[in-house]
């Protein structure tokens, strides 16, 4: 049973780590700069390893979610600060995932691009509604395992390995340094996005996660996260075997697809295709649910999956709202690789206020007791902290100097 | 509850659980009693759209689906303090949980909604 249990970890990796972010950012850090930004998606995944772990325990020790916690330690006008900024990343996010969906879907069948936006939305809303939260966690994460074709295509691809391995040593070489910082910054906000621990620690109240699980946080953590900076890696290498010097920038969804299709064939694209409507469908309930965790945790409304939906009512009808929402952004034609990209900007911007409470309370001993963090997660917690404030500063400076990184 | 409680950062502007477990607002704001020279004590907890008001401007901007806008709980309510502010008896007596309540019979009206 605890193998499957393990999905919370894949859900959150395939769903939350490789999402319509980490496709664009990665195969188009790969394309422009080739394997030299590896290096970044390593600091990033130990980042997000570290947090995850961080608010896991906390919701296994005292059964908090991120913003009960953000709320009781910097308070309700700063907290109020930081839920508006999670939400408006949130909802972005969330309108990007469902055109990420339809872009897949057309590709897949040729229909209509609107009409299968509201398909992906009325799917959503079906899937949400009757799916329990452990199917939801199998079946999405499980599904988004097609990915794997990236490292197949990435491996026969034959890219030079030598290369490959310099990429992991941090380094700056390059004639355009800003525009290489703000891949840098984006592929950090990409993997630390902050909507991935508002749902990791939520689902582990869904879940509820006792200390005796503390064994499995820590492996959810580390294999769901390891897994998706493995993929990460694969899709900057396919990007870059593929793309780069050869003046093709793949902004598109349908391009990074071909990543798997030049080396694998019609197979390829198949698995690239599925894998990536799987990875951003989870995305998309990832956010939706996260956006209505956060403002029933904010404001001490009862929520969860494990509730009926009467049973918690203002959470349901806050995920139905916001479904609503994202189907008028979504519906504007705005492009979802662009919207994306502004998303994961932004998302830097409110990473500290997120992260900071987390680090405070998984310190309380009060109701952390034997379960506070050690040395090695406070070292740790600490360096992050700073990683993401220099990032958090820097990001909108490069996003504005390199035109959202046109050069 | 004789040990030390740190108003602030242990009470205020945590979760309220009534005795069935169920989420039924946060500590939104500490009622507490004593004149000079008298000793300062808890009476209440106060929860509610009106409490969040008084403590910024920003709280006019929280939605509310019908809430009583004040609620004041009796510190001799409270059963116990840990990672949660439990209370003895159910929300519903308190009058907490309106919000809730309120949207409850428009969600179950849909299929599958008690699952």
């Amino acid at each position: 049973m605890k193998i499957f249990q393990i999905a919370l970890g894949i859900l959150a990796a395939i769903g939350g780590f490789v999402d319509i972010g980490d496709l664009v950012f990665n195969v188009a850090a790969g394309a422009t700069f080739g394997y030299q930004l590896l290096w970044v998606v390593v600091i990033g995944v130990v980042g997000i390893i570290v947090y995850s772990e961080m608010c896991g325990r906390v919701a296994a020790a005292s059964n908090k979610a991120v913003f009960d916690v953000v709320r009781e330690r910097v308070g309700f006008r700063a907290g109020l600060g930081t839920l508006v900024a999670a939400q408006i990343v949130n909802l972005m996010t969330l309108a990007a995932e469902i055109g990420g969906i339809a872009i897949c879907l057309q590709l897949l069948s040729g229909l209509p691009y609107r009409w299968l936006i509201v398909a992906a939305i009325v799917a959503l809303a079906i899937v949400v509604w009757v799916t329990s939260f452990d199917w939801l966690e199998r079946i999405f994460g499980y599904g988004g395992l097609c990915l794997l074709a990236f490292a197949v295509a990435a491996v026969k691809l034959r890219p030079d390995w030598g290369d490959v391995a310099s990429g992991y040593v941090p380094h700056l070489e390059t004639d355009d340094p800003l525009l290489y910082l703000y891949f840098a910054v984006g592929l950090l906000g990409a993997a630390m996005t902050p909507y991935e621990v508002y749902f990791y620690s939520s689902g582990a109240v869904e879940e509820e996660w006792t200390p005796k699980d503390l064994g499995l946080n820590r492996a959810n953590a580390m294999i769901g996260y390891g897994l998706g900076g493995f993929l990460s890696f694969a899709l900057m290498i396919t990007g870059g075997a593929l793309f780069l010097n050869k003046g093709i920038q793949p902004d598109f969804l349908g391009s990074i697809a071909l990543g798997a299709e030049v080396p694998l064939g019609k197979i390829g694209l198949l698995l690239a295709l599925v894998g990536i409507l799987f990875a951003v469908g989870g995305a998309s309930i990832d956010t939706l649910l996260s956006g209505a965790y956060n403002l029933a945790q904010f404001l001490g409304w009862e929520w969860g999956r494990y509730r009926s939906a009467s049973g918690a009512p203002r959470f349901t009808l806050t995920w139905m709202v916001l479904l609503v929402l994202a189907l008028g952004i979504v519906m504007t034609g705005v492009d979802p690789v662009q919207l994306t990209e502004y998303a994961v900007v932004f998302s830097v911007v409110a990473l500290p206020l997120t992260y900071l409470p987390i680090l405070l309370v998984a310190n309380d001993r009060a109701y952390m007791g034997a379960h506070a963090n050690g040395r090695l997660a406070n070292v740790l917690g600490v360096v992050y902290l700073f990683v993401i404030l220099a990032v958090s500063a820097s990001a909108i400076p490069l996003m504005i100097l390199t035109n959202v990184g046109q050069g | 509850m004789s040990e030390e409680l740190d108003l602030a950062l242990g009470l205020l502007d945590h979760q309220l659980l009534d005795c069935e477990g169920r989420r039924c607002g946060n500590v939104d704001d500490i009622a507490i009693e004593g004149g000079p020279g008298e000793s300062p004590h808890v009476a209440a907890i106060l929860v509610g759209r009106d409490v969040l008001r008084s403590r910024s401007w920003v709280g006019r901007l929280v939605p509310s689906f019908g809430d009583r806008a004040r609620v004041r709980v009796p510190w001799e309510e409270v059963s116990d303090v840990g990672a949660h502010v439990e209370l003895k008896k159910t929300a519903a007596e308190y009058g907490l949980g309106r919000g809730d309540d309120r949207v409850r019979p428009w969600i179950a009206r849909l299929p599958g909604a008690n699952r």
